[in-house]
């Protein structure tokens, strides 16, 4: 199944090398004009703004829902083994269900 | 092996000398690879009584697949706590090695009653390291573990007790040739697959985990997310396997989708590094029991690469954040900044590996499940390469608290910490890059669990 991978693995390795040869090149130092990189940000300064990791992909959370099944992981004791005991029961009649289909 | 792992816990006890432990798992670990080298099943009776009627050990490619994993977590960690566990280190010592001895007892026994025996040798001792910290955390987080932990092996209790009423026997080959589909052995098998379920965090079963983990030092973090839950994913299969249920499996299947997607999320959401560590596993897991429901060849064999690749990537990324906590002194993920390259470099490639991305073995054994559920459905693919997406997604979230901060602490990293997670790193690229390195050891004991005749037989008429 994988007699072809490892030459190809090698391959990528290969030209992953070499595209930081050319990233390296095409970083030299060189002579700039003035004001060179106004025209990509339309001259005007941006505030820095910062967000801390705890807070990545909030907008995402929200949006999936995850808020939700937080609610859920509620860190009480009774509900985990409510959960547990739901999931014996469904596990069960699945297996039931599955065994006699 | 055993002999030597229980010697070495009480000398720990009474010496008060770590090294023992070191030296004894370290042991147990190069016996199971050496015995892994053997290409037939080796039946060990004790006391010479010959099976159902004395316990047997039964070394297969597959029980062997599965020693491999809880020895080698073990050595690792053992290793890397000589300088992590900083006070009652010969407790700790003493702690792990029952632990090995619980996880390795399940793994090879053929009897279901030690297996019950080591289940509970291994609970135990979980219980005790989950709360070894001894603060509130610790405490709280065991206590859910105990009272779970309590329910579900009783479960498996009433499980073993009814079908040892059913059909007289306890020994694995002999129940496999005795057992049928009728309603009490389906109650039985329900009863404990809920059991192991526990142990291998499916969702629902999982919500201990999480809290558990937050409260255990890191490296007891790393045996609990590979070792303790592959030996869950065991007991499931092999139970199965007794009852010759290894085919197209939607109850697997299922829970399987449901724990990888849920788990991802939940990752995605923590604040905690071992927490978020914790829903990664249960989300890994939920691969292995996805693929492993779709009963082929090539099912199985890409779920226990992945169980096998999970093993060393949550290594690498507990111990890595370990060494972070270590250095820091903090565990939420604002304010754990730290600066190490070399640690840098291997968390890196942990997670790009945990999250499926070439050339790493992440990307192997994902790529297989992906090929397996493409036989069985489409829609699986798709939802198992969502989940990815979301890995790499709470990966960069990892790497970025810890990494790319702009606060961060600059001290010296033990060497001795470093080193295991160095050469699991240097694993996790050479079987990226060799693959048939990994296959060579997973694709026999995919094989062993599908072969249920020639089990039988080499028990019970060799």
């Amino acid at each position: 199944m994988f007699e072809q991978w490892s030459w190809f693995v090698l391959t990528f390795i290969g030209f992953v090398l070499i595209g930081f040869l050319v990233y390296l090149l095409g970083n030299r130092k060189t002579r700039e004009e003035e004001k060179k990189y106004e025209t990509y940000t339309c001259g005007e300064d941006f505030p820095m703004v910062t967000v801390s990791t705890e807070n990545f992909y909030d907008s995402l959370k929200k949006a999936v829902g995850v808020d939700v099944l937080r609610n859920y992981h509620s860190g009480k004791l009774s509900d985990y083994l409510l959960w547990i005991m739901i999931g014996t029961v469904v596990v069960i009649f699945s297996i039931i269900i599955w065994a006699f289909a | 092996m055993l002999l030597i792992l229980f010697s070495a816990t009480f000398l720990v006890l009474v010496l008060r000398r770590d090294e023992i432990a070191v030296a004894a798992i370290l042991f147990s670990f190069f016996s199971v690879c050496y015995m892994l080298l053997n290409p037939d099943i080796m039946v060990v009776r004790f006391g010479g009584w010959l099976p159902p009627f004395g316990i047997v050990w039964v070394l297969d490619k597959f029980n062997l697949f599965f020693a491999l994993i809880v020895t080698g977590v073990s050595s690792f960690v053992a290793v890397y706590s000589l300088k992590y566990i900083k006070e009652r280190r010969y407790r700790f010592y003493t702690l792990l090695c029952l632990q090995t001895i619980g996880l390795l007892g399940i793994s090879l026994t053929g009897d279901i009653f030690n297996l019950y025996v080591f289940f509970e040798i291994l609970s135990v001792s979980s219980y005790a390291l989950v709360a070894f910290f001894l603060d509130k955390r610790a405490i709280e987080g065991a206590f859910k573990y105990l009272i779970a932990g309590s329910l579900t092996s009783t479960f498996i209790l009433i499980g073993i007790g009814m079908l040892y009423g059913l059909t007289g026997t306890l020994n694995f080959a002999d129940l496999a040739s005795k057992v049928s589909l009728a309603s009490p052995y389906i109650v039985a098998l329900g009863l404990m697959i809920a059991g192991f379920s526990l142990k291998a965090t499916i969702i629902p079963f999982h919500a201990w985990k999480p809290d558990a983990i937050e409260g255990t030092p890191a490296p007891v973090g790393a045996v609990f997310t590979t070792a303790s839950t592959a030996i869950g994913v065991y007991g499931i299969l092999r139970i199965l396997f007794i009852f010759n249920l290894i085919q197209l499996n939607w109850v697997l299947i299922l829970f399987g989708v449901f724990t990888m997607l849920v788990g991802a999320f939940m990752a995605l959401a923590q604040v905690n590094v071992k927490r978020m560590l914790a829903y990664s596993g249960i989300s890994q897991i939920g691969y292995v029991v996805m693929a492993s429901g779709f009963g082929t060849l090539l099912g199985l064999t890409a779920g226990m690469y992945h169980l096998f690749n999970n093993a060393i990537l949550k290594s690498i990324l507990f111990m890595g954040a370990g060494i972070a906590i270590y250095v820091t002194g903090k565990d939420n993920l604002n304010g754990m900044g730290m600066r190490n390259t070399p640690l840098m470099v291997c968390m890196g490639i942990g997670l790009l590996s945990l999250s499926g991305i070439p050339p790493l073995n992440g990307f192997v054994s994902k790529w297989l499940i992906f090929m397996a559920s493409w036989e069985i459905s489409p829609v699986l693919t798709a939802l198992a390469i969502i989940a990815s997406a979301i890995t790499l997604a709470y990966s960069f979230k990892i790497f970025s608290a810890i990494f790319l901060t702009t606060e961060r602490v600059e001290k010296d990293v033990p060497k001795i910490l470093l080193i295991p997670v160095v050469i699991l790193t240097i694993i996790c690229v050479l079987i990226g890059v060799f693959p048939q390195i990994g296959m060579n050891i997973v694709e026999p004991a995919a094989n062993a669990l599908l072969n249920h005749s020639q089990y039988i037989t080499a028990v019970m008429g060799g």
